[in-house]
């Protein structure tokens, strides 16, 4: 009985802290929180304040949905958090301007390489209607594909498998999200964009994204890359 | 008991050497100065607890003794498997405090080993009065033996079995103590004590918990964030061969269903497929690539569009080539498929190149068994002191990238530094090139640190740098290229030819426009060309200093070529956390910093509190006791560090230097421990201060002895090298072990409550001093090092404990 008693009481006082929990105004802090920090990184943005349309998606996106239930009080923390085979979820602040540089427009299809929790991929989707997802961890895959139908996400489409050659049967995309290239851009992807379309890449370890590359490829087929860093922190200083 | 004392002593710096090991595996390798720390603290510890529990344990001496030993058996497995359980992410600090917490409790579960080890030591000490100087001898020879043994034993066997034999030791050392003190050797007078059933019992525990602990809870559980977890986590991917070792676990990994595909930093423009690859981890991260094409095939066609292939574009011919570490891809691949006919791969460990040239040798088609490889399985410092070239290509490992951002910061590279390039630049022919890539990080560091280091290299050669550099980069990588001559203008009319069918920037080449770079691979700025500009011109020291990153070029003084972090910038990028600032703060940094936290802490606990404890026994001038072991708790280690650094160089291999210095060091200063009292018999007004004295010009000697012999060993065989260095640390090891029991000696005739105190000062000292070691060295150098340590042998010389009366 004491046991047993030992053993659900951790439990029962993380249900109560998280019955506690306003998770809604939790969002809203965080939606302030990420354009304040945004603002600090306008210089590298290429603009002072995120497109309306994704801070509303991050105020919309239920992010405690997508951490594992014992991580759930530290949901609207601006931070990574893990989410278990060695992923993680992504930093709002980091998912919010990854989306921003994909410039969506409600009719853009998309294509999500790496699914992990599912969060980028329902940030896309309260943005455009037609998302399309890769996962290549079936465990994670599994839980993604619950997920999404419990919170009525039925317009992302999710397949468990090798990202590398994309989903030729839905392409060309407008926008495309790798998040495992290792140093290599995958030529199925490049294929897949459509010309004037955008690929984001977040370069970095599991809880450091260090840069985003942004790929656009032009009309003529040509792929440019900007490297876009997440962070004012200027190291050259005066004349340099 | 010398050799129970021998064994306890030998068992615990194989326990230590062994955590070290163990911690590169499952986390990263700057743990090993949690470890070294935390094996420390466990001494510290156990001279607290000995201090305030002294005449308890004295009573009943035979049965603490064996009950520390045995109890070091039982927790040497358990302790392990206990901390593997605890959830420890390193990679999460930044963002969640409550890591600390692990940390701490990692830490603490760890040390108690060390405190049993400890125990036995000082108690030892405490209890055989007379001779003190025969105990630390044992002590410090028993050691060496156990340094010997563990990196022996990891060759053959696997850590799990190491932890085992380590355990089992502290369990026959119980064993051998309880039958000594069955003997004659005690002090006369002193009645025999029974030997006890439970002491015999706590024996065949700790033997019989060393044989007969499962496996699987012992079983090195690699973090889930290193690259070979989350490759393993891919469906049907499996280890297909591994190997163990005292430098890493390496493990083969093939993935049929999902192939691996790396190609760092390839071209947009390559639209073919890689062909099947096997990647090789080292202790989780990854150390080399093998793909079928690595014979130079058409399937290899992919190797021409990573930035690596540059140099073996430009005009001269190619021919003699060094790999200086790249393992096998893609360097090997590439200068096969461009026709090099005398290829030189440099790998210190040997069992990378042996796993490919064996468990692989199907998949490469016997990759190593080409005529044209020559394999030389050596520090690549030791091959180019060796060989004199020419050579028309030498290529260096990745400077940048490797692993977690930052994680790298405190490792050593002895090829990334000024006076490795100036010998790389003497060993190239006339047109011969160094080249070195890596990860373009962001803000770029690695690149601009490189051009530093070249700039200095040449002027220190007497060339002029701005001439002799160029530098490109993709999406995601850079290339510097070096000579000792001047870049031609056909050469680089093939720089630029061979980036604009890649997309590739050109970063600099000299008579380079700002117009021309960043055209494909858009950044801020043209940062790496005005970098350039700035390093290989007159503003090179402005330049460095007003960089917000540490870009300074690396010396064999300061070998800390991936140490990027500025004390004056941690405040900014703390600030900036949560808006990407997080991830520039080196954390290799934060857990060193956090070590030395936990090291001042315990010192409250450890020393402070114990002495309040026995002041109340009304013992005085404690302060110069403590000042004394303090010094040579600081000092000891300090030029154990040093020393290490320097005789890497010179041996050609940090294993072989670790286990000459670290050997040397403490069975040199173990014969030194018993000639102590011969000293005192000689010099009996002053026995410390000529051991302090010999001390100084032991050092100044082995300094001068050292930098003689790195002049002059090229190409001596390292049968001739290991006796060398050995002789040359022998005259300090023995001087260094003579402070020691001297000063104790004194305290015990003295104040002998002061003695286990005296211990544990000592031992915390050492915790401070490994940590300690290492910033100097980061941010001074080791020369600062070796001098900081003569400081305190002086003032320990000064406050010297006096005899009673």
């Amino acid at each position: 009985m004491r046991s047993l008693l030992l053993r659900t009481l951790p439990l029962i006082l993380l249900a109560g802290a998280l019955a506690g929990q306003d998770f809604e105004s939790e969002r809203g802090a965080l939606v302030e929180e990420v354009r304040a920090d945004v603002r600090y990184t306008s210089r590298h943005l290429g603009r002072a304040e995120l497109r309306r349309a994704v801070l509303e998606a991050l105020g919309r996106v239920p992010r405690h949905e997508f951490v594992p239930p014992d991580l759930r009080r530290y949901a609207y923390e601006n931070r990574p958090l893990p989410i278990g085979y060695g992923q993680t979820i992504s930093q709002p602040y980091i998912v919010a301007i990854m989306t921003d540089l994909l410039d969506l427009e409600r009719d853009d299809v998309v294509l999500e390489v790496g699914t992990g929790s599912g969060y980028q991929g329902a940030i896309l989707a309260e943005l455009v209607d037609e998302v399309y997802s890769i996962e290549i961890i079936p465990e994670l895959g599994e839980q993604v594909r619950e997920r999404f139908a419990q919170l009525g996400y039925d317009d992302i489409v999710t397949r468990i498998g090798d990202g590398y050659y994309g989903w030729p049967e839905h392409a060309p995309f407008d926008a495309v999200i790798v998040t495992a290239a290792s140093g290599h851009v995958p030529p199925p992807l490049i294929e897949q964009l459509r010309p004037g379309g955008r690929m984001v890449i977040p370069v970095g370890g599991p809880f450091s994204t260090q840069q985003l590359m942004l790929l656009t490829k032009t009309a003529n087929g040509e792929i440019r890359s900007r490297q876009v860093l997440p962070v004012a922190f200027v190291p050259l200083t005066g004349e340099h | 008991m010398r050799l129970a004392i021998g064994l306890i002593s030998g068992a615990a710096i194989a326990y230590q050497l062994l955590l070290m090991r163990l911690f590169s595996i499952v986390q990263w390798h700057h743990f090993a100065y949690l470890v070294i720390s935390l094996a420390l603290l466990g001494y510290g510890a156990s001279g607290a607890l000995l201090t305030v529990m002294r005449s308890r344990l004295l009573e009943r001496f035979e049965t603490a003794l064996v009950g520390f030993m045995a109890l070091f058996g039982v927790l040497t497995p358990l302790c392990f498997a206990a901390a593997q359980r605890l959830r420890l992410n390193p990679l999460e600090m930044m963002w969640d405090p409550r890591q600390f917490a692990a940390l701490a409790a990692v830490y603490l579960v760890l040390a108690l080993p060390f405190v049993c080890a400890g125990g036995a030591v000082g108690l030892a000490l405490a209890h055989f009065e007379d001779s003190q100087h025969r105990i630390y001898q044992a002590d410090l020879v028993g050691a060496a033996a156990g340094a010997v043994t563990a990196l022996s034993a990891l060759y053959v066997l696997q850590p799990t079995s190491c932890l085992r034999l380590v355990g089992s030791a502290g369990g026959l050392a119980a064993v051998v103590a309880l039958m000594a003190g069955r003997g004659p050797a005690r002090p006369a007078g002193e009645p025999r004590e029974r030997p006890r059933s439970t002491a015999w019992a706590l024996c065949a525990l700790a033997l019989g918990v060393a044989f007969t602990w499962p496996s699987a809870w012992l079983e090195p559980r690699l973090s889930e964030y290193k690259p070979q977890s989350r490759a393993l986590a891919v469906p049907g991917a499996e280890i297909v061969a591994t190997r163990s070792g005292p430098l890493a676990a390496l493990a083969a990994v093939r993935s049929p269903r999902i192939p691996f595909r790396i190609a760092p930093g390839a071209s947009f423009a390559f639209t073919g497929e890689i062909p099947e690859q096997i990647v090789i981890f080292g202790d989780g991260e990854v150390v080399g690539v093998v793909d079928r094409s690595s014979g130079g095939t058409d399937e290899g066609v992919y190797l021409d569009y990573l930035p690596a292939a540059l140099p073996f574009h430009l005009p001269a011919d190619r021919s003699r080539v060094a790999l200086l570490g790249t393992g096998p891809a893609p360097a090997l691949g590439l200068a096969l498929r461009h026709g090099a006919s005398a290829i030189e791969a440099v790998e210190v460990n040997p069992q990378l190149p042996e796993l490919v040239a064996q468990e692989l040798a199907d998949f490469t088609g016997g990759l190593y068994d080409d005529p044209r490889i020559r394999l030389h399985t050596l520090d690549p410092r030791g091959f180019l002191a060796g060989h004199r070239g020419p050579f028309d290509l030498i290529v260096l490992p990745p400077a940048g990238g490797g692993g977690e951002p930052g994680s790298r910061a405190l490792r050593e590279s002895y090829v990334h530094t000024v006076e490795a390039f100036e010998l790389i630049l003497d060993r190239l022919s006339d047109d011969g090139v160094l080249a070195v890539g890596g990860e373009l990080a962001a803000p770029p560091r690695a690149s601009v640190k490189l051009l530093a280091t070249a700039a200095e290299a040449l002027e220190r050669s007497g060339h002029t740098a701005r001439d002799r550099v160029a530098a490109i980069r993709s999406w995601s990588h850079f290339l510097v290229m070096v000579k000792r001559t001047e870049f031609t203008a056909a050469e680089i009319a093939v720089i630029r030819a061979f980036c604009t069918e890649r997309s590739f920037d050109v970063a600099y080449y000299p008579g380079m426009l700002e117009s021309e770079p960043n055209r494909y691979n858009l950044l801020d700025q043209p940062v790496l060309f005005r970098a350039a500009q700035a390093l290989l011109g007159a503003r090179r020291q402005t330049f460095t200093s007003d960089y917000k990153l540490y870009v300074g070029p690396a010396t064999d003084d300061r070998p800390y070529f991936f140490r990027h972090f500025r004390w004056r910038s941690l405040g900014e990028l703390l600030r900036l956390r949560t808006r990407g600032g997080a991830v520039l703060v080196e954390w290799s940094y934060v857990l060193l910093l956090a070590a030395l936290v936990q090291a001042m802490l315990a010192a409250v606990f450890l020393i402070l509190l114990p002495l309040w404890l026995i002041r109340r026994r009304s013992i005085g001038r404690a302060h110069r006791v403590g000042l004394y072991f303090l010094c040579l708790g600081l000092a000891f280690l300090f030029l154990e560090i040093a020393f290490i650094q320097r005789l890497t160089l010179f041996l050609a291999h940090p294993l072989l230097a670790a286990a000459v210095v670290l050997a040397g060091f403490l069975l040199f200063a173990g014969l030194g421990s018993g000639a102590s009292q011969r000293l005192e018999r000689r010099y009996p007004r002053a026995p410390i201060r000529v051991a302090i004295g010999g001390i100084v010009l032991a050092v100044l000697f082995c300094v001068a002895l050292s930098t003689l012999l790195l002049t002059h060993s090229a190409g001596w065989s390292p049968w001739l090298k290991m006796p060398l260095a050995l002789l040359t640390i022998a005259p300090l090891a023995f001087f260094l072990g003579m402070p020691f029991p001297l000063g104790l000696r004194r305290v015990t005739t003295a104040k002998p409550d002061l003695v286990p105190w005296a211990w544990g000062v000592n031992g915390w000292a050492s915790v401070l001093s490994a940590v300690l070691a290492t910033l100097l060295a980061v941010h001074l150098g080791f020369t600062a090092v070796v001098a900081a340590a003569c400081g305190l042998y002086v003032v320990a010389g000064l406050v010297a404990p006096r005899t009673a009366g």
